[in-house]
């Protein structure tokens, strides 16, 4: 895998680390020629200037030399960036491109800027493309009940029916919600992956001696004019992103991180709220992990802090990283964090044992098996792990009893429970058959159907209690 | 060099009947044909498309000598007698009926009267109606019909074909290419097939969408 980086001519002259930056006249205007310098590289990064060039065109060109387009990193380049930045950034796009792992067919959206009238019989628009989520049905825990992909959807694109996500790639507009709210990580977008976002923070974090800034954005949203000491990561949507992921940015190393908001993009797609969260929340961990909040803006241009932390976390930018980014941000904290917020990533679930009926429906349901049920001889125990919980809220969607209150999740960032990992949330005894001694269900279940069904059926409940399945036709 | 909504129209025409033509049981003759049609659609800005690629990957492998590059028997290992005991039928109801264990007969019947719907009644009577080339003629004559109306600026006439192909598009060949496509790269066949295969996936999944673009863009 090798990357060749492409400036349209009059940007400065760049060294990146002995790699070469190919300055190409007109680059903007006829982006074909990138095909006289590629040298082989099967990534691009690419710095044009904005409105300069059309995006179908360098697509076309892109796949002209069988690059992927959705894999290259196309920066339209800031005005007044000075040299050191421009390095940094390019440095980040870089590892970004190299980090990115193909696409299928699936992935690539096209939108078509214009029309179809008479005069496209002469000349039809060309088509752009931008990459699109997809389900990996073998991930997909769809088949459990698990439908948490529906309702983060802003334009209905995905339906659950008998077990199985039916995703309308018609109303797809690629915003990213559907990625970071599968818990099974089932959903992806090729451009912007866990491990991109990670090549790409490493690289800047990782630039220079320079305390860095960066702000999550949309393509819609970058900013025309550069900021001394601050990067931009482009996401589909700022709306995707979670507080969690500011935070990892900023243990990773960065100086300050935000996260753009949709007016930044005059965006109507109604996710602001979302992005605002986001900078909440991550302001509100940081407040009661004794931190400044100010780590993380609410907008990019205010100092750059001195980064507090540089870690190497194992996935970060995933929901085990963001586990992961809240045990760091407790151990450098003087205090230990417990959190509420409703833009948690992270969840609490707790039992009401007195209307938990032990039917194990959440233990089933739950994606990521943060709740799991354990049967033994003559007991039931339902289990809890909150480093495993992405409050995702399926197993309140499966719970019969929710309305009496025997489960709730809690948008809870708890340093203390994160930490210990799976501790018992309720248990309760199995009834076994008196004639073959085999497990029947559990009791507190079995006293709730009898108490639905009422008196007159105290005979059946009594038979039906006192015998398992396979009994029960036998006498 | 054009590229007016008649020219794309024509250009998806080619593609479809070239890959239609490429899956059927290789010949000699059938290839020597393919092999000029490659260099033609190379003149028609393919790259311009998502998957243009994987016509370069496929177009690669012409002129191509049906024997000696032993494609005739590989066709028969893919598509018939298996390979290390894998096959991946080319028909549509192997991935719709058979693997769910449902009646044939009833599914492609039913395919046959949507071609009658469609104004296609000769399809099925000498060729399997759920084989692939089939499925793919006649998207290929789908878009003839369509680049037809445009050239007689009929937009009426091109909004009923675009919505015929949308049909056929999203009830039948983006449903079963995908898993076709799946079955094959699991056979593990000969480097053609491989990128043959790609490509039909790659443009059937490229169509859905595109197709769906235009008749929304479409305006009087």
């Amino acid at each position: 895998m090798s990357t060749a980086v492409f400036v349209c001519a009059d940007s400065p002259d760049i060294l990146l680390d002995g790699v070469e930056v190919n300055a190409i006249e007109g680059l903007c205007e006829t982006p074909l020629r990138i095909a006289e310098q590629l040298g082989g590289a099967d990534r691009v990064v690419l710095l044009l200037h904005e409105s300069h060039y059309d995006l179908a065109d360098v697509q076309k060109a892109l796949r002209s030399v069988e690059v992927d387009p959705l894999g290259s990193q196309i920066l339209d380049v800031p005005l007044g960036i000075s040299e050191s930045d421009l390095e940094a950034t390019l440095a980040g796009l870089r590892q970004r491109a190299l980090a990115y792992a193909g696409s299928r067919p699936e992935h690539q959206k096209p939108t078509i800027p214009h029309v179809f009238n008479r005069r496209s019989l002469f000349r039809a628009p060309r088509p752009w493309y931008r990459a699109a989520p997809m389900v990996d049905e073998a991930k997909c825990a769809a088949v459990d009940g698990c439908q948490a992909c529906v309702e983060p959807c802003p334009q209905g694109a995905y339906r659950w029916q008998q077990g199985r996500i039916h995703f309308n790639r018609d109303l797809c507009e690629p915003c990213g919600m559907c990625v970071s709210a599968c818990p099974t990580e089932a959903i992806s977008i090729p451009s912007t992956t866990p491990k991109m976002l990670a090549a790409q923070v490493g690289a800047l974090v990782g630039h220079g001696d320079a305390p860095v800034g960066l702000r999550f954005v949309c393509r819609g949203a970058r900013s025309a004019e550069s900021v001394p000491g601050w990067h931009e990561i482009v996401v589909p949507c700022t709306g995707m992103v979670p507080g969690t992921w500011l935070l990892t940015a900023l243990l990773m190393g960065a100086g300050s991180v935000t996260a753009a908001s949709c007016a930044d993009a005059d965006c109507q797609r109604g996710l602001d709220e979302h992005s605002r969260t986001a900078v909440d929340l991550a302001r509100s961990v940081l407040t009661a992990a004794d931190l400044d909040p100010n780590l993380v803006p609410l907008q990019m241009g205010d100092v750059i802090r001195e980064p507090i932390a540089r870690t190497d976390f194992t996935a970060p930018f995933t929901h085990a990283g963001d586990a992961e980014a809240m045990l760091v941000l407790d151990s450098i904290s003087p205090k230990g964090l417990d959190v509420t917020h409703t833009g948690s990533s992270l969840g609490v679930v707790t039992i009401d044992p007195e209307s938990c009926t032990l039917c194990a429906q959440c233990a089933q349901t739950c994606p990521t098996t943060a709740i799991q049920a354990g049967f033994e001889e003559d007991t039931v125990t339902l289990s809890f792990n909150a480093a495993a919980c992405t409050n995702c809220g399926q197993c309140t969607i499966a719970c019969p009893e929710v309305e009496r209150g025997a489960i709730r999740v809690a948008a809870r960032i708890d340093s203390d429970l994160l930490r210990s990992g799976r501790r018992t949330i309720n248990e309760g005894v199995v009834l076994v058959c008196e004639s073959c001694g085999k497990p029947v269900a559990p009791e507190p279940m079995m006293d709730r159907i009898g108490e639905l069904l009422g008196e007159e059926f105290e005979d059946t409940m009594q038979f039906l209690t006192r015998r398992c399945m396979d009994c029960r036709g036998l006498t | 060099m054009t590229t007016g909504s008649t020219d794309i129209a024509r250009t998806r025409q080619g593609i479809y009947r070239f890959l239609g033509g490429a899956l059927l049981p290789p010949d000699a003759k059938q290839f020597d044909l393919l092999a000029g049609a490659v260099e033609v659609m190379n003149d028609r800005d393919i790259d311009q498309f998502a998957f243009g690629p994987a016509w370069r990957r496929l177009g690669r492998h012409f002129p191509i000598d049906v024997a000696a590059d032993g494609l005739d028997v590989g066709y028969v290992q893919l598509f018939a007698s298996g390979i290390a005991g894998r096959v991946s039928p080319p028909t549509e109801s192997h991935y719709r009926v058979v693997m769910r264990g449902g009646e044939i007969a009833e599914f492609v019947a039913g395919l046959q009267g949507e071609y009658r719907s469609m104004g296609i009644a000769s399809v099925g009577e000498e060729e399997a109606p759920d084989h692939i080339s089939t499925e793919l003629e006649v998207m290929s004559h789908l878009c003839d019909r369509e680049a037809s109306a445009w050239g007689d600026d009929q937009i009426e006439g091109v909004k009923e074909v675009l919505d015929l192909e949308s049909q056929f598009l999203h009830q039948h060949l983006t449903v079963w290419i995908p898993p076709f496509h799946d079955l094959v790269h699991a056979c593990d066949p000969l480097p053609f097939y491989l990128d043959l295969v790609d490509m039909v996936h790659a443009f059937v999944v490229h169509e859905r969408d595109y197709v769906n673009l235009i008749r929304r863009g479409m305006v009087e």
